[in-house]
């Protein structure tokens, strides 16, 4: 009897169990009330998406669906797939909130023209009155993208509302890229801002974007869904109904979430992976040319990189190809030290740096270390596999020289604070950077004195003429002229050999294969994807 | 026995404000400066100071202590210099999370620790002792990463039998917040939807963060059964002529469970502090996640929050523990 109600217990208890775990159903997308959600996993949460205070490519893809700014990057729809040769992509700036601007003959004040049928999501008309709100609010905030325009637009005196649908902003000085960074400025409506404390828009939005908040899960989810009646309309008349930016912070639950359709989109995987994934049923990969440059930094204001004939041997003793060997093949050696596709950028393939020990021995005599007899930091960050790989080939590679190299594994944070001065910089930085806009005054100026204490500024390099040039080109509208000033940078800079210039590394993507309409802007950083163009086609 | 708890709660004060000082004092003396991490890359030099001025950074040490402790008087944690997110609001959210998680973890290890334990005592040498003992061994060896990320391979990829990660399915609304353990509120609410979504999505992180627990459970209580069924009294026991079930699991178990009890209070407070990795495979929206993150951009408010409410935490399991062991051996008294 006792055996028997055990067995009973038993059998229940399994049965359970079974239905249980058989009921997980795994979705194509998410599907609810005939709507159709897509599903992207990302790495990185936005914790925070005032557009005002913070920015970071998690963040700035929800606040690209969430709003619109005066102009946008458009990004280009050529698909490249995994493996095939993919072409360098200018991003293209076009009008959104303003359908035309002016620039005065000084170069000193924009007008911009807005639409007239723009609208927050509340209904209110996005005016001249909201963009200046929204300008004031970030540059008096002194917070997010505020470094941008701090210098150049006084918040008294920069933004004048003509009339409901004209506003002019009066720069400081002429600056040529103004254009370029305000596409990133996301107008709010200060109707909405106003009632709300200043926490609110942490998580809440007050935007005209394609897409609004449905549900925002800190820490787990974000559920955006579209805005059926879109003033710029839709692209496409299958677009999707929205998207869940869902947290998949490992690698390789991204790779399973991808391969069993819980998600579908990944920007998360491994090179290998991601060449794993490109040859399964129902997905494809995408790869482009990014223009995240990877170099290492030399300290020109101390120790023996201060010496430029090292750099030179340097840059002459390090493996290139060792680095495209990293990434698989799926990268291509900068010549240049602006990246391929970007304003102003100059081929100089010609006289780049490749290995070549000869130079390299060469150059440690001219600098009086025929047979080396010093060792190098190599500061990276930790935990970071490719910079942890290309430190290993540049030990082995400057060996050869005479040059010892330790590398330095440190947490970011570390990394920043010894990277504040030159006094207490390292020797070399691995450093990735991206330009976020297509203006090559965003790298040329990398090069000059503003960029000392900023992570991309560790080789605190100091060329006054190089200086003046950039100065010079900043403030010119003829845009002839800026290129030929940018040349000489780009020569000068080459030149001197403050970093080894490494190489850019695609930029990859998988979707599941009912994803359409994907476009690649390289101003983009990391993993960000702009929705508002994507369908279903199934 | 109320004035022992008055003792322990009075010790726990000091003990976290212990806990508070150390904390700080590690968090400021590390190298990294919190508002240039937090205004990004691009911020300006002016941008940096401006901060530094909003959060209360350009202050000297002491009064900033001083000022935390004030707010903390409030219950106020500060906020993130990161998010500038209150943490308070955050612990909220992602602290029941972990200790949902714990709690399972735990309440298996425990069940599935002391009947294998008792098991392979009674049985010493046959198959289910050494079965245990090979459960107890790899337990102990094998990292929890790698258990994590071999189990969402096999039942959510191969097997396709579970959920890959996070807490509840995504068009399944969480329940009513009562406790804001979702297993929990579910039962009281009667959403039986949500009760089964949250407990598919709660048994491979659970099953990964209990593997050490269940293995050092299982050692302990082997070891302290196999010594109390070498005393006299069970074999008093036993020739009184009572059955062996009740021999066992009465009288011996309950005279084996003080090493027992000791070593899953112990194991509560490393879960607690120790999820991240699971966490982070399963994409479990805990605390430890949160800690390790505001850790890595020196954002210290949230790093004080989380090691002040994981050590409260930590310091109530052992009271309890304590408390338990009058409750076991009432030869144990507390006055």
């Amino acid at each position: 009897m006792k055996s028997s109600k055990l067995s009973l217990a038993i059998s229940v208890g399994i049965i359970t169990v079974v239905c249980l775990l058989i009921s997980v159903v795994s979705f194509a997308y998410v599907e609810q009330d005939g709507e159709k959600y897509v599903i992207f996993g990302a790495r990185q949460p936005a914790p925070n998406i005032d557009p005002s205070v913070h920015y970071d490519w998690s963040t700035r893809m929800i606040q690209e669906s969430l709003y619109d700014a005066l102009l946008s990057y458009e990004g280009d729809p050529t698909l490249y797939l995994f493996g095939e040769t993919p072409q360098p992509k200018s991003p293209l700036l076009v009008p959104c909130l303003a359908e035309s601007w002016d620039i005065s003959d000084d170069g000193m004040t924009y007008t911009f023209r807005l639409v007239k049928n723009a609208v927050f999501h509340n209904g209110d008309p996005v005016t001249a009155e909201a963009v200046k709100f929204s300008f004031v609010r970030t540059l008096e905030g002194k917070q997010g993208p505020a470094w941008m325009l701090l210098a150049i637009l006084d918040t008294e005196t920069g933004i004048e509302v003509i009339d409901d649908y004209t506003v002019a902003f009066h720069l400081n000085y002429p600056f040529a890229p103004f254009p370029h960074y305000i596409a990133w400025w996301y107008i709010m409506n200060p109707n909405q801002v106003n009632a709300h404390d200043a926490d609110w828009l942490q998580d809440h939005e007050a935007g005209s974007g394609p897409f609004k908040i449905k549900e925002w899960r800190h820490g787990e989810y974000y559920w955006l869904e579209d805005v059926e009646d879109y003033w710029r309309g839709w692209p496409h008349e299958n677009h999707i109904d929205g998207f869940i930016f869902k947290l998949v912070r490992e690698a390789a639950s991204q790779k399973i979430g991808i391969q069993k359709g819980d998600l579908d989109i990944v920007e998360g995987l491994t090179i290998e992976d991601f060449g794993l994934v490109a040859g399964l049923p129902g997905i494809y990969v995408t790869e482009d040319i990014g223009r995240t440059t990877f170099g290492i930094k030399m300290n020109t204001q101390k120790g023996y990189t201060a010496i430029k004939n090292v750099r030179k041997a340097i840059c002459y003793a390090f493996d290139y190809d060792a680095v495209i060997d990293i990434y698989d093949g799926h990268a291509v050696l900068e010549d240049s030290p602006f990246p391929q596709g970007l304003d102003g950028y100059v081929s100089l393939a010609d006289i780049t740096y490749r290995q070549d020990f000869d130079k390299a021995r060469e150059y440690m005599k001219k600098a009086g270390f025929p047979d080396g007899g010093f060792t190098l930091d190599y500061v990276q960050v930790a935990g970071h596999p490719e910079e942890t790989k290309i430190g290993l080939i540049l030990k082995d590679c400057l060996s050869k020289i005479g040059i010892g190299v330790d590398i330095v594994p440190l947490p970011w944070p570390e990394m920043c604070a010894i990277g504040a001065t030159a006094e207490t910089g390292a020797d070399m930085v691995a450093t990735y950077t991206t330009p976020i806009v297509n203006d090559p005054d965003v790298v040329a100026s990398q090069y000059g004195p503003t960029a000392y204490g900023m992570y991309y500024g560790t080789h605190f390099y100091d060329n006054p003429l190089v200086t003046l040039w950039i100065d010079q080109a900043r403030v010119l509208s003829d845009s002839d002229q800026r290129a030929e000033l940018y040349e000489k940078i780009q020569r000068q800079v080459l030149e001197d050999a403050p970093e080894v210039f490494g190489m850019l590394y695609s930029r990859v993507w998988a979707f599941r294969d009912f994803v359409k309409g994907f476009t690649f802007s390289p101003v983009r950083f990391t993993g960000e994807i702009d929705m508002y163009w994507l369908y279903i086609e199934e | 026995m109320l004035h022992y708890l008055a003792k322990r709660v009075f010790l726990l004060i000091f003990t976290l404000l212990g806990l508070s000082v150390v904390i700080f004092v590690v968090s400021h003396i590390a190298p990294g400066d919190p508002a240039r991490l937090a205004a990004g890359p691009f911020a300006t030099a002016e941008m940096v100071e401006h901060l530094k001025e909003e959060l209360g950074l350009d202050k000297p040490l002491p009064q900033q202590y001083g000022i935390f402790l004030t707010q903390l008087l409030k219950g106020d944690l500060g906020r993130s210099i990161r998010t500038r997110r209150p943490v308070r609001e955050d612990l909220a959210r992602f602290f029941p999370a972990t200790l949902e998680l714990v709690l399972v973890s735990l309440s298996f290890a425990v069940l599935a620790g002391i009947l294998l334990g008792v098991l392979s005592a009674v049985h010493q040498n046959r198959w289910i002792d050494h079965a245990s003992r090979l459960i107890s061994i790899s337990g102990l060896g094998l990292p929890a990463f790698w258990l994590a990320l071999m189990l969402q391979l096999l039942f959510v990829l191969k097997l396709d039998l579970l959920p890959g990660g996070g807490r509840i399915d995504m068009i399944v609304h969480a329940p009513t917040s009562i406790t804001r353990l979702f297993l929990i509120d579910s039962l009281l609410t009667g959403n039986w939807v949500a009760f089964k979504s949250a407990l598919q999505h709660i048994i491979l992180p659970a099953l990964s963060l209990s593997f050490p627990a269940l293995a050092s459970i299982i050692r302990i209580s082997r070891a302290d059964v196999l010594d109390t069924l070498r005393q006299d009294f069970v074999t008093t026991a036993r020739a009184k002529g009572l059955v062996e079930k009740l021999v066992i699991w009465k009288h011996v178990l309950k005279n084996s469970l003080i090493s027992t009890v000791t070593m899953i209070g112990l194991r509560f407070g490393w879960m607690l502090g120790g999820t991240i990795l699971v966490e982070t495979v399963f994409d479990w929206p805990g605390v430890g996640l949160y800690a390790v993150t505001s850790a890595t951009h020196s954002d210290f408010q949230p790093i004080m929050g989380a090691a002040l409410l994981i050590g409260l935490s930590f310091a109530i399991a052992n009271l309890i523990v304590d408390l338990s062991y009058s409750v076991l051996d009432p030869r144990i008294g507390y006055e």
